[in-house]
């Protein structure tokens, strides 16, 4: 379930499809997985939970056409060079303490 | 799975529709759902208690003697649940209801129903009116099948927030349930059309067959539309959408209020303040409305309404729908959020399933109609009980108690807000989307924005616009126990976790010492303003051109504080014989220059001044550091050097301090 590349997890492999398939099969893939991994099929082990969220996760991209362009552009733009960066972490500052509260 | 008391017995799991203004049950049984009727042999019970003088009355027994009791006769907690008393929408609601209800005076500001009971006034919050209607409809199940259930899994309008759903879920845990499962209603009642619809098509055998409906559900006090795509297994809510406020009810205040003027007109006197009387019109317009679904006009009679004079009114369906119609518009807003949100052209929904009482207006009818091109809709399934009947297939599907055809069957449902905390500058970080599948589980990488900064303070928000005060507050708390070093440095993860029931835990965690905080968002003070997140909703269209404008302010103010940060630590790393003296105070200078500006400007300067600011010190910045880079500096030290005749900016010139034309760096307007 941890396929990626270069830091960017590999969608397509979470759900068992070619990078090639159709819409229809990415909505069919992400039936089959949810039927086995989600908590009410499953029950809540941790490894189960894992898998239903990186399926999730990987269909709310590759269910979007726009969404799975970008990731597809992505992909194909890190290809000739596997040498990719990571996507860079949010290091978003929370705002400042106020006062001396605690 | 089952829980296997009750003498051995199979135990059953039942279904709650827990409605604004009526209730239904149903429970799993003998391989079919059973809607199950009341000890008055009706199927829907009225979401009514009251307190006489010696006892306690539920449902249809509760509603029957309102107008001999109007103060002391409760409905509408529905409307009350998860929300604070100060709520704009309590507040109008108050005006409109017989009974009392108060502050519990706590900061919380949580309301409270008062009754008198035996000489005695009792307060009771929202969740207890709506457990003793759970209660009722439990004690109609038990009758239904002769045993002990406990099981339960009760509706909320898919559009219920956090704390709405937080307190249904204690009101069941109040009424003694063991609450299953909080299922959308809408979701529900698309169980209800996908096992109707499979039922009739026997099973066409076509492998998996997708079909894409709208549901549009308008009950007594709220409004929901969900789009969904299900196959014969699969139930999976792909948009949710709609307006927790808006139902049967409105339409009813609407005629009353109509009602009351005419009174007012002919008889020359106001019957508002006349508890019974205002109960008794009440009761006659929602009869008339139901009526006006299938009649053109009604008559509308009181006798001795007020003041010994009878109350008499001709209505007419146009009349009705006139009335109304700035409601039965608004009803479609939500439509067309839905189908954008859900990415669905109009074309590939096949079905538009009509649910809850509302949906037999024929106005409502034609605009939905109309909405989809003049599309047939589907008024197959009964649309009060079609959400009962869902629940109660969600109930045997959670606990194992259906047949292998229900036990299949799976329901993917979303979240209908985004959920996310406060950054500096008051913005929202969103971790979940709205219409992300749920459960779901989303963490994100934050630090602190002050150097030894020990502790920090995580404000969780739900709501689509850009900055947190836009949107619904939902809780805070604090963690503490951070190492102290410099800002930037910490790295604290923050958990979104939303669980099948829609409802949010958040957890940050020091990477570092993994000191960890959580709450689970409970009923807290501010949170439930209700009105303010259907406002920021449907404002976050209108306002989206706004919050991009101070999204890009935010950005760049940003972008020059980090800039003029890393320009100091640089500065102060330079060796002090590679660069000139009077490059280094001249740089410290346009500094200085660039605090005070900031201090002056950041809350009002836009977008474009920040950056125009932070290119004057890049450019200061890099002729400097081009000169260090190169041994001879020469060139540069000339170039600095202003031609005559031409003026600094502070004279009013155009030549920045390092010798650059700022009209250089103006990007032409095209």
């Amino acid at each position: 379930m941890a396929a990626a590349f270069e830091g960017i997890l590999d969608h397509y492999a979470v759900l068992g499809l070619d990078r090639r398939c159709t819409c229809a099969e990415i909505r069919k893939a992400f039936r089959a997985t949810a039927l086995k991994y989600h908590p009410d099929k499953a029950g809540s082990s941790p490894e189960a939970r894992r898998c239903f969220q990186a399926a999730a996760d990987a269909y709310e991209v590759l269910g979007n056409e726009q969404r799975r362009q970008a990731y597809d552009a992505q992909l194909a733009a890190m290809r000739p060079d596997a040498s990719c960066r990571q996507a860079e972490s949010q290091g978003y500052p929370f705002p400042q303490p106020s006062g001396s509260q605690r | 799975m089952p829980d296997g008391a009750d003498d051995g017995k199979k135990s059953y799991s039942m279904g709650i529709d827990l409605g604004t203004t009526y209730s239904c049950v149903g429970i799993f049984k003998d391989g079919e759902v059973q809607i199950i009727a009341n000890d008055q042999g009706n199927r829907t019970t009225p979401s009514y208690v009251a307190w006489t003088d010696k006892e306690r009355l539920l449902g249809d027994a509760a509603k029957n003697q309102v107008a001999s009791n109007p103060t002391n006769t409760v409905f509408d907690a529905k409307r009350l649940i998860g929300r604070t008393f100060q709520d704009p929408i309590v507040q109008a609601d108050l005006k409109l209801w017989p009974f009392r209800v108060v502050s519990d005076g706590s900061p919380d500001d949580k309301p409270l129903i008062e009754v008198m009971y035996q000489d005695v006034a009792k307060k009771f919050h929202p969740e207890e009116i709506s457990s003793m209607i759970l209660t009722k409809m439990k004690l109609t199940a038990e009758a239904f099948v002769g045993q002990r259930v406990r099981n339960a899994v009760i509706t909320v309008p898919a559009y219920f927030n956090d704390s709405q759903r937080q307190a249904t879920k204690d009101a069941g845990e109040i009424a003694g349930l063991n609450v299953l499962r909080i299922v959308n209603e809408p979701t529900a009642a698309a169980i209800a059309y996908g096992l109707d619809t499979k039922s009739k098509e026997k099973k066409t055998k076509s492998g998996e067959k997708e079909t894409n409906i709208l549901v549009f559900d308008m009950g007594g006090g709220t409004f929901d539309v969900s789009i969904l795509t299900i196959t014969d297994t699969v139930f999976e809510v792909k948009a949710t959408a709609g307006d927790p406020h808006l139902g049967g009810e409105d339409f009813d205040n609407r005629m009353l209020s109509y009602c009351i003027s005419e009174f007012r007109r002919k008889h020359k006197s106001d019957p508002t303040r006349n508890q019974r009387a205002i109960r008794r019109l009440r009761t006659q317009c929602e009869r008339a409305k139901r009526q006006l679904s299938t009649q053109t006009s009604v008559t509308i009679e009181v006798d001795s309404l007020h003041e010994g004079q009878d109350f008499n009114l001709r209505l007419s369906r146009a009349k009705f729908e006139e009335l109304c119609m700035d409601y039965f518009k608004k009803a479609m807003e939500p439509v067309s959020q839905c189908l954008g949100d859900s990415g669905l052209p109009k074309s590939q929904i096949s079905d538009v399933v009509l649910v809850g009482g509302s949906t037999r207006i024929p106005k409502v009818q034609e605009l939905i109609s109309s909405f989809f091109n003049g599309k047939q809709l589907c008024k197959e399934i009964n649309p009060d009980e079609a959400v009962a009947y869902g629940a109660a297939v969600q109930a045997a599907i959670v606990s194992g108690t259906g047949t292998e055809e229900v036990e299949n069957m799976l329901l993917l449902d979303v979240a209908p807000l985004s959920l996310g905390i406060e950054m500096a500058g008051g913005m929202m970080q969103k971790l979940i989307e709205r219409n992300s599948t749920i459960p779901t589980n989303k963490s994100q990488d934050f630090t602190t924005a002050e150097d030894y900064q020990d502790y920090v303070e995580i404000k969780v928000y739900e709501g689509e616009r850009a900055m947190v005060k836009d949107n619904n507050y939902l809780g805070k708390f604090v963690l503490t126990g951070i190492p102290k070093t410099l800002r930037g440095v910490p790295k604290i993860k923050v958990t979104f976790n939303v669980d099948s029931n829609g409802i949010l835990e958040v957890t940050a965690e020091d990477m570092k010492t993994h000191r960890k905080g959580e709450i689970q968002i409970t009923n807290e003070k501010g949170r439930l303003s209700q009105r303010d997140i259907e406002r920021m909703l449907q404002d976050a269209e209108a306002h989206k051109e706004e919050d991009d404008l101070a999204r890009g302010e935010m950005m760049a103010r940003e972008s020059i504080t980090v800039y003029m940060r890393r320009t100091r630590k640089a500065l102060e790393d330079i060796d002090s014989e590679k660069i000139l003296k009077r490059d280094r105070e001249r740089l410290e200078k346009k500094m200085e220059e660039v605090d005070l500006w900031l201090d002056e400007h950041s809350n009002k300067a836009t977008k474009e001044e920040f950056e125009a600011k932070q290119r004057e010190l890049e450019s200061a910045m890099n002729t400097i550091m081009l000169k260090i880079n190169r041994s001879e500096s020469d060139f540069w030290e000339q170039q600095a050097i202003l031609p005559e005749n031409e003026k600094t900016i502070e004279q009013g010139g155009y030549f920045l301090d390092s010798g650059l034309d700022i009209r250089d760096l103006i990007e032409d307007p095209d």
